[in-house]
């Protein structure tokens, strides 16, 4: 993997020696990643450029629209991301802009880096079932409930005017949009759901995280609102200005019954599980994602199965 | 009262650095409100109902950044967005005083064009790419990660040397160049001693005890543990030793190594009839003969290579040449105070060369001796984390610090294995190694201590009495200073030896005399 320069003669060319094209430095190792994703890189099938480059995460945006991201070992399994063997991506030399190109079953990152993708392990989302008795997600969702109240009112009293007031905003939103879920009201609730677009703090704001979080509920396979407001896709027509790619595009994995293993976990702690310490440590996990995005997503997944419980009798 | 915006196009900051700038910003001085968010059009309608639209913010979209602030007066708000792009630049972590931070060789570059050496620590996926591009722009390189593949280090190497120049790695972690301690290096005197390494720790303890001895170090060259490999050959030790055989400020040059590859040893070997000056050899388990035959001077331990190298440099010979040998009175009544069944050394170590030169110290008297870094399968442990009869440990090794902090910056691991070990009853002593110097922890005894308490809890509720050997590598220059160390360790109880050579004697002594009983 040399710099190396040919000979001008070599090259047919004139005048000076031209660098020779540079194999990529850094060869990388992808642990797992999302079936699809997957699928597409194998096929050779995934091209675009670098979106955004973070800590613990580079976003690719693929030609076709989608967002893709590489994330650090230390992440949990998501959609339309594969986890590389890397603890960060600080100096990696990875750059906004730079050309992303699967190729011999791995991906081609600018310069920088070359991942290889052939021991990865497939991952899929795979919803937990809603149980035919309820009593044990009862029991959790109380506990989710009183776990949230006393996070959310910390994160409420450290933020100044502008986070106080989002958040409320929030609260207020999703509280008409449960309203009228619960009424029935189709529209009316497609209309409060996209009020939570793009609104409030954090890089994915936490009206997108609570939506997100309402969308997954709305997937459970057997639950009595099974496909309510349309799962999430409705209100995600035409959002494109209303929040930016990053979160978007997880919001259209959620619209798809999609989303990242640990919330997977906890949403099967919820249902099924006996409470206790495994539920504090599924919570724990998701509640450590961003700032408040933990919080806003759990916020999203409890007002979700609070309209569950509500409706009774699974389908 | 002033209220000014700034929209940074197409800016991702995470959550929580968006979360460190917007408390920071509400911190500088004359903001009396700051919002750092995502300009979608919910927050722009949060900001015009807190009071901080203006018509900068029309134009923004839901990718943009907007720093929004309230200040006192159009200059205070003018100076606070100043101050928060200041840290929006540095990602959030302020400079300290004396340091400039850039994002790149290339600005740091600009910024210091006279510097000709570059220090590399970045993850190792990524250092032989940086690596490659400071050699390529005439630096020297001390290469500090570790995990960087072998091929890459084989590359960089060949070229380094092609161009001149040292790359010191990797996994170095210590040198001193034109008396400029780099990394962990130790405050030693200068002299005219001249020192290549494939050993980090080897080297710090050979710099150290010739300041010990009254002497000083001229050049340390390191050049990552890997060097002496058959894969590598010895292409940096054999560059430093040629370009320390070339200094005129160095009389005496020193080697030392873990074992190496056969055949490079040869090589390295075949270089001192052309040094024109003395050289100390100490390549732990290599041949005293072959040594000889070329013309070297073989050493057996990092001690005895610094006493000979002081000895070839005129120095006079001091009191603390004697201090190898331990002292019996010592000996007996460590040994006398062990239970039976009491009987095995467990070496949990910082340093490997300190590590390996234990080990060696002891396989001299019995072959139970077993270790995560052995070189044989027979004495490897199967599993490091389950000590097997005598076990030296090296908590430095790649398998403990990946993703981690080395144990001299972070003793997390090893002060969780004292404890474990003292509930064995069969462990008889535990040796320990503190290391000073430059980027080591600020107080590497004091901070062991309490594990230390705790260990002798707990084998003395066993009815057990559990000698604890302890070594300090560093010198009265160091900060913390190696007699305040010494002084809390032998507080506490600990028999403090005075290098590692001395400290590996007598524990092997203690338990050779408990087992005679």
């Amino acid at each position: 993997m040399d710099l190396a320069f040919d000979a001008p003669a070599a090259a047919g060319r004139q005048g000076g020696a031209m660098p020779r094209a540079v194999a990529p430095r850094a060869a990388l190792r992808a642990v797992s990643a999302d079936t699809a994703l997957l699928r597409c890189v194998r096929a050779g099938r995934l091209q675009g450029h670098v979106h955004s480059v973070f800590e613990r995460v580079v976003n690719v945006a693929a030609g076709d629209g989608e967002l893709f991201t590489l994330a650090c070992r230390s992440l949990d399994d998501a959609p339309h991301t594969a986890r590389c063997d890397l603890a960060g991506w600080r100096g990696s030399g990875v750059r906004v802009g730079d050309p992303v190109v699967a190729c011999a079953g791995g991906l081609r990152v600018g310069d920088a880096v070359r991942l290889d993708c052939g021991d990865a392990a497939p991952w899929d989302c795979v919803l937990p079932p809603y149980p035919a008795k309820p009593r044990a997600a009862r029991a959790n969702l109380q506990a989710l409930r009183q776990a949230l109240d006393a996070h959310r009112l910390q994160l409420l009293e450290s933020g100044g005017a502008f986070e106080q007031l989002a958040l409320r905003t929030v609260d207020q939103r999703l509280q008409r949009l449960a309203d009228a879920l619960r009424g029935g009201q189709a529209q009316s609730a497609v209309v409060h759901a996209q009020a939570l677009l793009g609104l409030g703090p954090g890089l994915t704001p936490s009206g997108d995280d609570v939506l997100l979080g309402l969308f997954v509920v709305l997937h459970l396979p057997g639950s009595p609102c099974e496909g309510w407001l349309g799962g999430g896709a409705p209100v995600l027509a035409g959002a494109a200005g209303a929040t930016h790619a990053i979160s978007l595009a997880a919001l259209h994995r959620a619209a798809e019954g999609r989303v990242r293993e640990s919330v997977v976990v906890l949403l099967r702690e919820l249902l099924h599980g006996g409470g206790g310490a495994a539920l504090a440590a599924a919570l724990d996990d998701v509640l450590a994602i961003g700032s408040s995005s933990g919080a806003d997503i759990a916020t999203g997944l409890a007002c979700g199965l609070q309209l569950q419980l509500s409706e009774g009798t699974p389908s | 009262m002033s209220i000014q915006v700034l929209i940074r196009k197409n800016t991702y900051f995470d959550s929580v650095s968006l979360m460190a700038l917007s408390t920071q910003a509400n911190r500088v001085e004359g903001v009396s409100q700051a919002v750092v968010a995502m300009a979608t059009e919910m927050n722009k309608g949060v900001l015009r109902d807190v009071g901080l639209y203006t018509d900068a913010l029309d134009g923004a979209g839901s990718g943009d950044l907007v720093i929004a602030v309230r200040a006192a007066s159009d200059a205070d708000a003018a100076r606070a967005l100043t101050a928060i792009e200041a840290l929006l630049q540095q990602g959030q972590r302020p400079a300290r005083s004396g340091e400039v931070r850039h994002p790149a060789l290339e600005g740091a570059l600009r910024e210091l064009p006279e510097a000709n050496l570059a220090v590399v620590s970045v993850p190792g996926e990524f250092a032989a790419r940086e690596a490659r591009r400071a050699l390529d722009a005439g630096l020297h390189v001390l290469l500090f990660s570790d995990n960087v593949a072998l091929e890459d280090e084989v590359a960089l190497k060949k070229l380094a040397h092609d161009r001149g120049l040292l790359l010191m790695g990797p996994d170095c972690g210590t040198a001193i160049l034109g008396h400029v301690g780099l990394c962990f290096a130790n405050a030693v005197r200068r002299g005219r001693i001249g020192i290549v390494a494939a050993s980090g720790t080897g080297s710090q303890e050979i710099s150290v005890r010739l300041h010990a001895l009254g002497g000083g170090v001229s050049q340390l060259v390191g050049t990552g543990g890997r060097d002496l490999s058959e894969a590598v050959g010895g292409i940096m030790m054999i560059d430093g030793l040629r370009a320390l055989a070339a200094d005129p400020d160095t009389d005496v040059i020193v080697l030392v190594s873990k074992p190496p590859a056969k055949s490079v040893e040869a090589r390295v070997l075949a270089e001192i009839p052309h040094c024109g000056k003395p050289v100390v050899v100490c390549f732990l388990g290599g041949s005293e003969a072959a040594v000889q035959q070329a013309g070297g001077h073989f050493a057996r331990t990092t001690s005895a290579a610094a006493l000979r190298a002081a000895a070839l440099a005129g120095l006079p010979r001091t009191a603390d040449a004697e201090g190898l040998v331990p002292d019996p009175a010592v000996v007996q009544e460590a040994a006398e105070s062990l239970a039976p069944g009491q009987r095995y050394i467990r070496a949990l170590m910082c340093g490997g060369t300190l590590c390996d030169e234990a080990m060696f110290l002891v396989r001299e008297k019995t072959p139970e001796v077993f270790s995560n870094v052995a070189k044989s399968a027979e004495h490897r442990l199967d599993d490091a984390a389950t000590s097997r009869a005598h076990t030296f440990i090296d908590f430095g090794d790649d398998a403990f610090t990946r993703g981690r902090p080395h144990p001299m910056i972070d003793p997390g691991l090893r002060l969780e294995r004292l404890v474990q070990e003292a509930r064995d009853p069969a462990v008889a002593v535990i040796v320990l190694d503190f290391i000073l110097g430059w980027g080591a922890h600020e107080d590497p005894v004091g901070v062991t201590l309490p594990a230390i308490a705790q260990a002798q809890a707990i084998a003395g509720r066993a009815g057990r009495h559990l000698a604890i050997v302890g070594y300090v590598l560093g010198t009265d220059a160091d900060r913390p200073a190696l007699a305040d160390q010494a002084g809390k360790l032998a507080a506490a109880g600990v028999l403090v030896a005075g290098s590692i050579t001395h400290a590996a004697l007598l524990a092997r002594s203690i338990v050779e005399k408990g087992t005679q009983r």
